[in-house]
């Protein structure tokens, strides 16, 4: 518990450092795909404008986790579309006019503007040479082809409104169906690995990449009519200011945005579109991004092995006694290795005090880095000869003594070389921390996917590898300067 | 000096010493000998506390030795072990400050005993800021044994400590040994499996067999006034080994 308490502290502290002192500013997210990211770019300027500070999470994830941060605060404001707010978040069977939308959304907390103008339905896409072979225009067309490959995105697959009702709604009997990443499957349609994918209807990348949408010839998709939520309890001036977008994006303009957005590989060059300045605000340089993601990600990583190996030395010491409690250590923390990184992010998003925050990051990444340390830790004290730890308690030590004087510098280089383990996985999983808006060197490595842009990955990807070599050498620096001479002259020799 | 009464141990249904008496003289070399598994190292290991006994009790100097009182009682005992025990992570100069250092004893008085205690063990000055694994198997028994004496200990407990060396180190090592022990007037009880150790080193000699007391007495009384016949047999079988 008091732990706990010296964590969030800490992590409050060290990462909203820049927050502090000044104005709060209102935090603004974004789902994982571009117009998600445009439009939160768009809301940032509007809100500058109005004179209120405003910072946009980019691509915090999918609609669960956008709406988890918007109820528990963690953000004040993010957009959606109305099909997703009734199948998704308010879960209703049937169609729903955005007043009653609006007055069910009231009862928990959150607003919603008028409609922005556009409607991005989902729609399936094909390669147009493709479907002009197999004679396919309409989405009943695919009964007649069972044996095309459908890849569509997680979300999709699992939607209300999503492939499963499609299916049933068109009696469709497709054999190949997998779930894919919204951007890879792009690449995969254009290299023909599948026939098939999902698609949002303003998407630029339709045209892009000679694509064709299939027409919904039953009217099986909802429509989805681009929204901003809010938090009720927000500055009123957020609300206001927010409007002021109601009805200035049509279909046409925000594919115009979105093919803007993804040939420049920059939101906020987009988004000044949007506001037709030419006169953009200049882009961050790319170093002043890698430094600044560098530093985050070091904080991050730092931060996490810290608390790793506060915890994870005494209870490494402690399993290193033969018995149950060793066993129950040694089982619990290998146990949490085991969980896919993600599954634990999702698993700590849902509890309800941590939520969507570099908190929770840090709490996963700790609880990735103790099994290392720890179980260095045990074996390092197990492999001292019963001789030796006789004569230390032979000596006239007390048992204190005999572990600070004794144990633990015997047994330092094996935890020095879990630590080391703990601080090298700790830069490669702490990339993740970004999909909770954590940020570090995953920010550019997600909007890269996202994008389909390799070099906007490498970015993050570079300069973690770099990371993570610097780390692997000062540990070796370090093992100079705290292992004991004698134990590595003995190592030497054999 | 050392007093054991009615004093047993077991390991589970394995009797490793079968319930004795037996007194440890002030400023005389005891020898404890037998064959192995006859219960001569557990004497030693339940007189510095390693080992807690089933029965009886031991009284160090009027105190019985219990968990409350052995810290203290460590402090006045040496202890030196076959291999010497010597921590690979310190020096030879390390390993011998590191009780005095810790518990804060003058670093001047330190020194100089250092330096009389390694000419009497014949230490030579530089290996003191060597490694373990730098020194000979000689000269880390030398370093344990002056490790052991830092203190002035009322008693000085060796397990074996020649056992591993080779003979020729081992010869000139006894000589040593002989040598500090007069020269300290020091208490000091020895376990050997070797009787010309035993005949050379000990003032008493107690001859264990099977977890109990054989016979006890000097070299003189074994030999001459054996208990049994394997008394003589013991001696006799050390003595035939250096003849053949």
């Amino acid at each position: 518990m008091k732990l706990r308490l010296t964590i969030l502290i800490l992590g409050a502290v060290l990462l909203d450092m820049p927050a502090a002192g000044v104005l709060q500013p209102v935090v603004i997210g974004s789902k994982k795909f571009t117009e998600s990211y445009v439009l939160g770019e768009i809301a940032k300027r509007v809100l500058e404008e109005a004179g209120l500070p405003a910072e946009h999470r980019q691509g915090m994830g999918g609609t669960i986790i956008l709406w988890e941060a918007l109820t528990q605060g963690a953000i004040t404001s993010y957009p959606d579309y109305t099909g997703t707010i009734s199948e998704e978040i308010l879960k209703t069977r049937g169609p729903m006019s955005q007043e009653e939308m609006s007055k069910e959304l009231s009862r928990r907390g959150i607003g919603m503007t008028g409609d922005l103008g556009f409607n991005n339905t989902y729609a399936l896409v094909m390669r147009r040479e493709r479907a002009r072979r197999l004679d396919i225009a309409t989405i009943s067309d695919l009964r007649k082809h069972p044996e095309l490959v459908v890849g569509v995105t997680h979300e999709f697959l699992r939607r209300n409104d999503g492939w499963q009702p499609l299916v049933d709604r068109y009696g469709l009997k497709m054999r190949d169906v997998r779930g894919i990443d919204h951007a890879l499957g792009y690449v995969a349609l254009a290299n023909g690995t599948i026939d098939l994918k999902d698609a949002y209807s303003t998407d630029a990348k339709i045209a892009e990449n000679n694509l064709v949408v299939l027409k919904d010839d039953l009217g099986f998709f909802p429509q989805y009519r681009a929204v901003f939520l809010y938090r009720l309890d927000a500055d009123r001036r957020v609300p206001a200011a927010l409007r002021r977008m109601e009805g200035t994006l049509s279909d046409a303009r925000m594919t115009q945005l979105n093919a803007v957005a993804e040939q420049t590989k920059d939101y906020s060059q987009a988004a000044s579109l949007y506001f037709r300045d030419a006169a953009r605000g200049k882009p961050a340089s790319l170093a002043s991004n890698i430094t600044r993601w560098t530093a985050r990600h070091l904080l991050l990583v730092g931060l996490s092995l810290f608390f790793s190996i506060l915890i994870g030395i005494p209870l490494g010491i402690w399993a290193s006694r033969p018995g149950l409690v060793s066993q129950l250590i040694l089982g619990t923390t290998g146990l949490v290795q085991t969980i896919p990184s993600l599954a634990l992010l999702a698993l700590l998003v849902s509890i309800p005090v941590l939520g969507i925050s570099p908190v929770t990051a840090i709490i996963a990444l700790v609880l990735y880095g103790l099994l290392p340390i720890v179980r260095n830790t045990a074996t390092g004290i197990q492999d001292i000869a019963v001789p030796l730890r006789e004569s230390a308690a032979a000596l006239g030590l007390e048992p204190r003594a005999q572990w600070i004087r004794i144990f633990l510098p015997m047994a330092s280089r094996s935890i020095l070389a879990g630590i080391k383990t703990s601080a090298v996985i700790s830069v490669g999983t702490a990339t993740l921390a970004a999909l909770i808006g954590a940020g570090g060197l995953g920010e550019p490595i997600l909007s890269g996917l996202n994008l389909n842009d390799p070099a906007t990955i490498l970015q993050g990807a570079i300069p973690a590898a770099v990371l993570a070599f610097f780390v692997q050498m000062s540990f070796d620096f370090l093992d100079r300067l705290l292992i004991p001479k004698g134990l590595r002259i003995g190592a030497n020799r054999g | 000096m050392i007093e054991l009464q009615g004093v047993s141990k077991q390991f589970g249904a394995l009797v490793a010493l079968n319930p004795i008496d037996l007194v440890f003289e002030a400023r005389k070399t005891s020898v404890l000998i037998g064959p192995s598994g006859c219960g001569k190292s557990t004497i030693l290991r339940l007189i510095v506390g390693l080992l807690e006994p089933s029965t009886g009790r031991l009284r160090f100097d009027g105190t019985i030795i219990s968990p409350e009182t052995i810290l203290q009682l460590r402090r006045r005992m040496g202890y030196v072990i076959q291999e010497g025990g010597l921590f690979p992570h310190l020096t030879a100069r390390q390993n011998i400050l590191l009780l005095p250092t810790h518990l804060g004893r003058p670093r001047e008085e330190m020194q100089a005993r250092l330096v009389e205690l390694s000419e009497l063990a014949r230490l030579p000055r530089d290996s003191l800021s060597r490694y373990p694994v730098e020194l000979s198997g000689g000269q880390r028994q030398r370093v344990s044994l002056i490790r052991a004496l830092m203190l002035k200990p009322d008693v000085l407990l060796l397990d074996e400590p020649l056992a591993a060396l080779d003979p020729m180190v081992r010869a000139s090592l006894q000589t040593e040994l002989k040598a500090v022990f007069q020269h300290l007037n020091q208490t000091v009880v020895l376990v050997t499996h070797s009787m010309a150790e035993a005949a050379y080193l000990g003032d008493r000699i107690v001859l264990l067999r099977e977890g109990g007391i054989v016979q006890a007495g000097t070299f003189g009384d074994l030999r001459d006034r054996p208990a049994d016949g394997f008394v003589s047999e013991f001696i006799n079988a050390q003595r035939r080994l250096v003849v053949s």
